[in-house]
C-alpha cells in the first residue's frame, strides 16, 4: 500500500523532468529545423503533387478529414507552407515559445509529411512523432501550477509515457538483435560498415579488427537489452552518458544525425531535475577547482604571474 | 449549534468540491489505465512473435499499427549487408525499338543511388542520406515483394533524373537493381571481390509530368 501512495503522490504532487522535457523539446526543434532547411530546396520533388509522394492520411483520419489533410499537398505553394508550418513548430520548441502549440504542430506537419512519402522517413521521424503525440500532455514551459492539480498529473502520465516509449523502442531492438546470427557472432557491425548507405571511409577498415567489432556490437546489443533495468538503477547517469556517446557515434559513422540528435535527446530527458542540479552544481565545482588549478599553474610560470 | 444555519451557497460548494474531487480521481485512474494498457499492447506489437502476440495481432494492428506504428528492426535480427542501387538507363524510340531486338545496350547506365551516398559521406549536414531513402526503400519493399508500388515509386525517381540530366528526349527508361553483399568476415582483408548481383525490373514510359529533381545536373 505505501508503493502505491508513494507512487500516486509521485503522479499527484508535482510535475517531473521539467529540465528533461525541455532537453527534449530543444532536441526536437533543431533536428525538425535541420530537417527543413535541408529538404526544403527538395519539397516539390519529394512530396509536391508531381512528386514522388503517392500516400494519403485516410486510412488513420478517415476519408473526410483525410481528404481535407490531403489537400496540404494539392499545390507546390502548399507543400512549400506545409514545411514553413513545420519550422514555426520547430523554432517554437527550439526556444521554449509556445511550446504545447508548438508541439502540435510539429506534430501535424510531420505526421503529413510521413503519411505522404512514408519510404523517405527513418526511425528518428517515428520515435519523434511518438514522443510529440505524448508531448501534447507536458506543462507548457512557462505554465504556472499548484501542486495536485489534472494538469499536473497529466505531465507526470506523459512523461512516464515518452520513458516507457523509450524502453519499448530500446527493449524491442534489443531483443531482435540478440536473436540474429551476426549479432551472437559478434560481427554485426563489420557488415554494417560496408554498407554505403550507413558508412563512412575508414570505418570499415575500423570494424575489421576483432577486439573493437566484437565490443562494439555486443555494447550495441547490450546497451538496448539491459537499458529498462539500467535506468532504474544506480547506474543510471553512466547508462545514459554510454548512450550518448553511443548515439554520437551513429551520427559520425552512419551519418544518422537527425535519428541521433532526438535519441540523445531522450536520453538527456530520462535525468530527473534533482539529478540536473546535482551534475550542475558538481560541474561548477569542477570547474572551480579546474580554473584555480590554471591559475595556480599560471602564477608558478616566470613572467605571466603579473597578468594573472 | 444543531439548529445554527449552514448557508445553501456553503453546502452546495462542498458538494461540487466533492464531485469535482471524485472526477478527478476518476481521470486519473483512466489515464493510468491508459498508460498500462497502451504499453502492454505496444511491447507486445514490437517484440518478436509470441503465442499471445499472434493471438492478439489483428487487434494489435488495429490499435498501435494504426495509430501509433513503430519499427525499430531497420538492424536486427539480421542488419543491412549489401549495397542497394537503382540503375537506370533512359531510352529513345528508337533506342527502345533497338533493345527490343538485339537487348539493352551495355553503355549510357546511370546509378542514382550512390553518388548520393558519397556525397553524404562527405558531408553529414546534408539532406543526401534522406533523398536516397525512397529508392533504396523502393528496392527493399520490390525485393521483399514485387508489386506495383515500389515500381511505380522507382519510375519516378527514374523520370526526374531523365529530366535532370536533360534527356528530354528519352521516353523510355529501363530499370536495374545493382546489389552488392558485403564480403563475409572470413574473407575480409582478402583480395577475393564482393558478390555483386542485378535484377532487370523493366523497361517503363518515362513520366513526363514529375516535378525536377534539381540534383543530378551533369
Amino acid at each position: 500500500m505505501e508503493t502505491f501512495y508513494k507512487a500516486w503522490r509521485w503522479l499527484a504532487d508535482d510535475p517531473h523532468q521539467r529540465t528533461g522535457v525541455r532537453v527534449l523539446q530543444v532536441c526536437i526543434g533543431a533536428m525538425l529545423l535541420f530537417q527543413v532547411f535541408t529538404q526544403f530546396p527538395f519539397a516539390a520533388y519529394l512530396w509536391g503533387p508531381n512528386g514522388l509522394g503517392y500516400g494519403s492520411t485516410s486510412p488513420i483520419l478517415g476519408p473526410m478529414l483525410g481528404n481535407i489533410f490531403d489537400r496540404a499537398f494539392t499545390t507546390d505553394a502548399r507543400t512549400f507552407f506545409v514545411l514553413f508550418i513545420m519550422a514555426i513548430g520547430a523554432l517554437g520548441l527550439l526556444f521554449g515559445y509556445y511550446t504545447r502549440t508548438a508541439t502540435f504542430i510539429a506534430l501535424v506537419t510531420l505526421f503529413l509529411l510521413n503519411q505522404r512519402l512514408p519510404e523517405f522517413y527513418d526511425g528518428g521521424d517515428n520515435i519523434t512523432q511518438l514522443s510529440l503525440m505524448y508531448m501534447l500532455f507536458l506543462l507548457p514551459r512557462r505554465a504556472t501550477f499548484s501542486s495536485g492539480q489534472l494538469r499536473v498529473w497529466l505531465h507526470n502520465i506523459a512523461v512516464l509515457a515518452i520513458a516507457f516509449q523509450l524502453i519499448a523502442m530500446y527493449l524491442a531492438s534489443g531483443f531482435a538483435k540478440a536473436t540474429g546470427e551476426l549479432w551472437q557472432e559478434g560481427v554485426a557491425l563489420y557488415y554494417i560498415s560496408q554498407v554505403q548507405w550507413f558508412t563512412l571511409p575508414g570505418a570499415y577498415e575500423i570494424f575489421t579488427k576483432p577486439l573493437i567489432v566484437t565490443v562494439a556490437t555486443y555494447i550495441a546489443m547490450f546497451y538496448q537489452l539491459l537499458f529498462p533495468v539500467a535506468i532504474i538503477s544506480r547506474v543510471k547517469l553512466p547508462w545514459i552518458l554510454l548512450g550518448i556517446l553511443f548515439h554520437l557515434g551513429i551520427a559520425v559513422l552512419m551519418g544518422l544525425v537527425t535519428f541521433s540528435t532526438v535519441m540523445i535527446g531522450l536520453e538527456l530527458f530520462l535525468i530527473s531535475d534533482q539529478e540536473y542540479v546535482k551534475i550542475w552544481s558538481r560541474g561548477c565545482l569542477i570547474w572551480k577547482h579546474v580554473s584555480y588549478a590554471f591559475r595556480h599553474i599560471l602564477t608558478c610560470i616566470p613572467g605571466l604571474g603579473k597578468i594573472v | 449549534m444543531r439548529h445554527m444555519r449552514i448557508p445553501v451557497s456553503w453546502k452546495e460548494g462542498n458538494v461540487l468540491k466533492a464531485v469535482r474531487v471524485k472526477v478527478v480521481n476518476f481521470l486519473r485512474i483512466i489515464t493510468v489505465l491508459w498508460l498500462i494498457t497502451h504499453f502492454t499492447l505496444t511491447l507486445l506489437y514490437v517484440l518478436p512473435l509470441n503465442p499471445l502476440k499472434f493471438a492478439l495481432q489483428p487487434f494489435l494492428d488495429a490499435t498501435i499499427g494504426t495509430y501509433f506504428p513503430q519499427n525499430w528492426n531497420l538492424f536486427a535480427p539480421d542488419p543491412i549487408s549489401a549495397d542497394f542501387a537503382l540503375v537506370v538507363r533512359p531510352l529513345s524510340s528508337d533506342e527502345l525499338k533497338v533493345a527490343e531486338a538485339k537487348g539493352l545496350p551495355s553503355n549510357g547506365w546511370y546509378d542514382l543511388t550512390s553518388p548520393l551516398w558519397t556525397k553524404n559521406q562527405n558531408n553529414r549536414f546534408s539532406a543526401y542520406e534522406r533523398l536516397s531513402r525512397p529508392a533504396t526503400k523502393a528496392i527493399l519493399n520490390y525485393l521483399d515483394q514485387p508489386d506495383q508500388q515500389p515500381v511505380q515509386l522507382m519510375v519516378k525517381i527514374a523520370s526526374a533524373f531523365c529530366k535532370d540530366i536533360g534527356r528530354r528526349n528519352a521516353s523510355y527508361v529501363a530499370l536495374v537493381i545493382y546489389q552488392r553483399q558485403s564480403k563475409p568476415w572470413a574473407e575480409r582483408g582478402t583480395s577475393k571481390q564482393p558478390i555483386v548481383t542485378t535484377n532487370f525490373i523493366g523497361v517503363y514510359p518515362i513520366d513526363k509530368s514529375v516535378e525536377n529533381m534539381h540534383l543530378y545536373q551533369i
